[in-house]
């Protein structure tokens, strides 16, 4: 006898819910499990899957480029996170937090912009700036300061990268620490300041144990944000010159992307995955970012 | 105030002006350029004569070059991407958001763990199988498989944040509303949306603006110029003319601007409800 | 209007058990409050009636119809909350509005009923208001109109009053009588406040830890608790307990001791003495049955610890010899100082005797004042 088969009638909230997880399965998932399959291949332009097993893991290993490039990662990440992402955002959130609201709120406004800024365009404003010519602007200061002229993004394509990825990403500390001063007890300055304290100590003895968390949660967030952001360098050096600031995630990109090396790709980005996996997880434990999941209030399903 | 105050806060705000100075001029020099002629510039960034030359580009295809297409193909492309992003991440993020929210499952624990691990996951690096996925699902060369793509990368962070917007309804006003004669379903529409509309006004932002961004998916997986948006315009021009025709470039990046600016200018609360832990970089 | 009734009703969050084997009935057109401490249940028990909740086990009788499982949308029933839970994106007209138009009522029906409601609790003018723009008692009227207004079977009310203040409660009370009397409708107040639950309620329940502990008008709470808990929750200032209770003494020289110590003058024969079991039992006094008298009149001696003026009476804090403590309530026009030596002597006749075990009451006393 052969039996209906009955389908499933969805309660209200998994009909709301199913789109989202298919999409998220779809495209997220489903890409996840794909590279790991394609990591232990050597896939190319051809597109033909040849399972390659450990090898593929050996590779990077006999790839002369390979410690060329996990250097300027190094370099890169560490450079611009500390210059960039935790000092200049902490001098950012002092100064505007220093002067009155008003002003302040205007600066971190103007800070914010490049952030909103379409990568493009904010690459294109990097070239006028550094413009070999006296059109370039820094010539211009350069030149009437006496100095003649350079063609900074060939001669020092690091100090480039790190200020023009570094100029958005300060504005997210500048963000965090401004919240973190504000929420300082106002007693607390006050008491500072009755006990006679210059400014100096009062940021020292205060403000800056008051971030200390904060700094934490950043330095984590961009690490994590600088091992997989290559846009602007794409945009900007594409890497060069000469790989000189050719960067893990960039050179993901260019193989996978640029060569049609996918398996290859595939491989080097496991590494990125599981750091990224490592940080997430360090993110939801340690920073409480887990949502709390109270019990529903109402016990009715329709 | 004390004098000694005085100069500290002056000094303070000189400091503040030194380090915003260059931003400030560099936006300033993208709207005077654009309407500049030649590579004449006093003071750094005033041209010295100016034109709406470089705005020819709207009307006349030629004028950004003969291998890039019109600019309101590209324009309809950008609205289209940024638009379907939108619309698909409001309504998705916000249905899970609520159920996350207001429904108790087996297994939502769990769950809501996985989505803020995704959520904080780098899913840029997923680039080289989403090349594989897209390829076999025929979406490669498209804007659907970008937005699709997007929309996905983007939910668990929607999510995350509608459930926020959500947790803080209470819970007496669906009841209420369930007294008062809804079923579960019409007080989520009814009573609930209403009430978090601050927060589907900063994700359709939040989301529209990434959407119109978008450069690196567009780059990575289209290939006919047919599909390609402002982002790409600009960029192949960039890249073709490299600082040749600055006030070309200029007038296409003021043009590429024009919403996000808007958005920026108007909507500075809601964007910055959304922007911690929002974007990358 | 409907006659309510919940049999054996149980409810569990998980391993926590709230309700136990709940019972309770209010009349066609009665004021019924479940008065409790918080924790106890009530409020569960509220949700329960409205359909939010769903019972473990038990019965819930509209007229004698289990509505266990029926959704609340199908059981008319208009639930106040203690926030009140306007919908803060409406005005006041659609929030009184909003259960006619979700029931599909016409709108010059609508709008006449709204006004109808509006004019009951007094709202004529307010009503293109947003609930932000309310005072807090405007609030409470508006969550009660838009409760009233689809003519409930049964209305319920989660703690109405509590974010008032004194003056503004005590006028919403006689609005509510008002307003109930002139409906009809049978209605269901849960409050902590025993003051409000008096004033409000034809009957009482007394709830702790998921269990009714008794219902009843409130004399009969008053002056009949069923148990110990009740007799100490009900009435302010409380009743005074003494427990380890003997009986020393006989005839004219009788007392009855507490943990030693002679707390009052008791008579031989039919009183006190002749009960049995006052070992293992307490007894209570009302503060109002403890008589301050001079000092050495026959009565125990007492040093005044505490004075706390309450108007036309005042509570005094008395310390019996031995440390045992008694509250009492006198006429402020008997002038007492601290640290007074003054004579303590309790009516035998107004004395409830309660289980020292299990609490329950064993013998009420009379209810003299």
């Amino acid at each position: 006898m052969a039996r209906r088969r009955r389908i499933p009638r969805l309660r209200p909230w998994q009909l709301l819910l199913l789109p989202a997880a298919v999409l998220i399965a779809l495209f997220y998932l489903l890409p996840a499990v794909v590279n790991l399959v394609l990591a232990f291949s050597d896939m190319d332009y051809t597109f033909d899957y040849h399972f390659v097993g450990g090898a593929s893991l050996v590779r990077p290993l006999a790839d002369p480029m390979f410690g060329v490039v996990l250097r300027n990662t190094a370099v890169y990440v560490v450079t611009t996170l500390t210059l960039m992402n935790v000092v200049a955002a902490l001098v950012l959130a002092i100064l505007t937090t220093e002067v009155p609201e008003r002003v302040g709120s205007v600066f971190r406004v103007l800070w914010l912009l490049p952030r909103a800024t379409p990568s493009v365009v904010y690459v294109l404003m990097w070239f006028f700036l550094l413009d070999p010519t006296d059109y370039g602007l820094v010539n211009r200061v350069a030149g009437s300061l006496g100095g003649s002229n350079y063609d900074l993004l060939t001669s020092h394509p690091w100090a480039v990268v790190v200020l023009m990825n570094g100029c958005v990403g300060a504005s997210m500390g500048m963000v965090v620490f401004t919240a973190a001063i504000k929420s300082i007890p106002p007693q607390l300055i006050m008491a500072a300041r009755v006990d006679g304290a210059t400014a100096w100590q009062r940021i020292r003895h205060v403000t800056l144990p008051a971030i200390a968390w904060p700094v934490m949660f950043v330095t984590v967030y961009q690490t994590l944000s600088l091992l997989t952001s290559y846009e602007y360098i794409l945009l900007s050096t594409d890497g060069g010159p000469f790989y000189q600031t050719e960067v893990l995630s960039l050179y993901v990109f260019h193989n996978a992307i640029a060569d049609y090396e996918l398996g290859y790709g595939a491989a080097l980005s496991i590494g990125l995955m599981a750091i990224g996996t490592l940080v997430a997880l360090i993110y939801w434990r340690v920073f409480g970012l887990g949502a709390r999941s109270l019990p529903a209030r109402i016990e009715v399903d329709r | 105030m004390s004098g000694a105050a005085l100069r500290n806060r002056a000094l303070l705000i000189a400091a503040l002006v030194l380090l915003a100075l260059p931003i400030a001029a560099a936006y300033l020099w993208l709207v005077l350029a654009s309407f500049g002629r030649g590579h004449e510039l006093t003071w750094g960034i005033f041209p010295t004569s100016y034109t709406t030359d470089n705005w020819r580009f709207l009307w006349d295809a030629s004028a950004a070059g003969r291998d890039v297409p019109s600019v309101w193909l590209a324009t309809r492309n950008s609205v289209v991407l940024a638009v379907s992003i939108m619309v698909l991440d409001v309504s998705l993020a916000t249905n899970a958001g609520y159920v996350f929210s207001r429904w108790t499952f087996r297994g939502r624990g769990p769950l809501l763990a996985f989505v803020m691990v995704l959520h904080a996951f780098p899913s840029v690096t997923l680039l080289v199988s989403l090349f594989i996925v897209l390829l076999h699902m025929g979406l490669l060369d498209s804007l659907w498989g970008i937005v699709l793509v997007k929309v996905a990368l983007q939910l668990p962070f929607g999510i995350f944040v509608m459930k926020g917007f959500f947790d803080s309804v209470p819970w007496e006003s669906e009841m209420s509303a369930l007294m008062d004669g809804c079923t579960r379903l019409g007080a989520y529409r009814r009573v609930i949306l209403p009430q978090v509309m601050p927060g589907i006004a900063s994700i359709a932002i939040f989301s529209f603006l990434e959407g119109w961004k978008e450069f690196l998916f567009v780059y990575a997986f289209t290939f006919d110029k047919s599909s390609w948006t402002l982002s790409l315009y600009l960029q192949s021009i960039l890249s073709r003319t490299g600082g040749a025709q600055y006030g070309l470039l200029a007038a296409v990046a003021v043009f590429y601007m024009l919403p996000v600016v808007f958005f920026f200018l108007f909507a500075q609360k809601q964007l910055s409800r959304v922007q911690l832990g929002g974007v990358k970089g | 209007m409907a006659r309510i009734e919940l049999r054996g009703l149980s409810k569990r969050f998980g391993e926590v058990e709230v309700l136990r084997d709940l019972s309770l009935e209010v009349g066609d057109g009665e004021i019924a409050a479940l008065l409790g401490p918080s924790g106890c249940g009530k409020s569960t028990t509220l949700f329960i009636l409205a359909g939010l909740y769903q019972p473990s086990a038990g019965q819930v009788l509209f007229d004698g119809a289990d509505m266990v499982g029926v959704h609340p949308r199908g059981r008319n029933v208009g639930l106040v909350f203690q926030s009140y839970a306007l919908y803060p994106h409406l005005t006041v007209r659609e929030n009184i509005g909003f259960p006619l138009k979700l029931q599909g009522v016409a709108r010059a029906e609508i709008a006449r009923r709204v006004g109808e409601a509006a004019a009951l609790a007094g709202l004529e003018e307010l009503l293109d208001r947003k609930p932000s723009q309310l005072s807090g008692g405007q609030q409470q009227r508006v969550a009660s109109a838009r409760a009233i207004v689809k003519r409930p079977t049964l209305l319920l009310m989660d703690e109405p009053l509590s974010n008032l203040d004194q003056e503004l409660r005590a006028r919403m009370r006689r609005e509510i009588r008002r307003v109930q009397r002139e409906t009809g409708i049978t209605t269901i107040i849960v409050t902590h406040d025993q003051e409000e639950a008096m004033s409000l309620a034809d009957r009482i329940y007394v709830m702790q830890d998921g269990r009714i502990q008794q219902g009843g008008g409130h004399r009969e709470l008053y002056e009949r608790p069923a148990n110990r808990f009740v007799a100490g929750f009900i009435g302010v200032p409380s009743m005074n307990f003494l427990d380890q209770l003997a009986v020393v003494g006989a005839g004219e020289d009788a007392w009855l001791e507490s943990r030693g110590r002679r707390v009052m003058r008791v008579s031989s024969g039919d009183g006190l003495a002749g009960l049995g079991g006052l070992a293992s039992a307490a007894i209570g006094i009302r503060p109002e049955h403890v008589a301050v008298t001079p000092a050495g009149q026959g009565a125990v001696a007492a040093r005044v610890v505490d004075l706390v003026p309450e108007g036309r009476e005042v509570v005094v804090g008395l310390e019996l010899e031995g440390g045992v403590e008694l509250r009492s309530i006198v006429p402020s026009t008997l002038e007492l100082a601290l640290g007074q030596t003054v004579g303590a002597a309790i009516d035998e006749r107004f004395v409830h005797l309660f289980d020292g075990q299990t609490g329950a009451a064993l013998h009420h006393g009379g209810h003299g004042r």
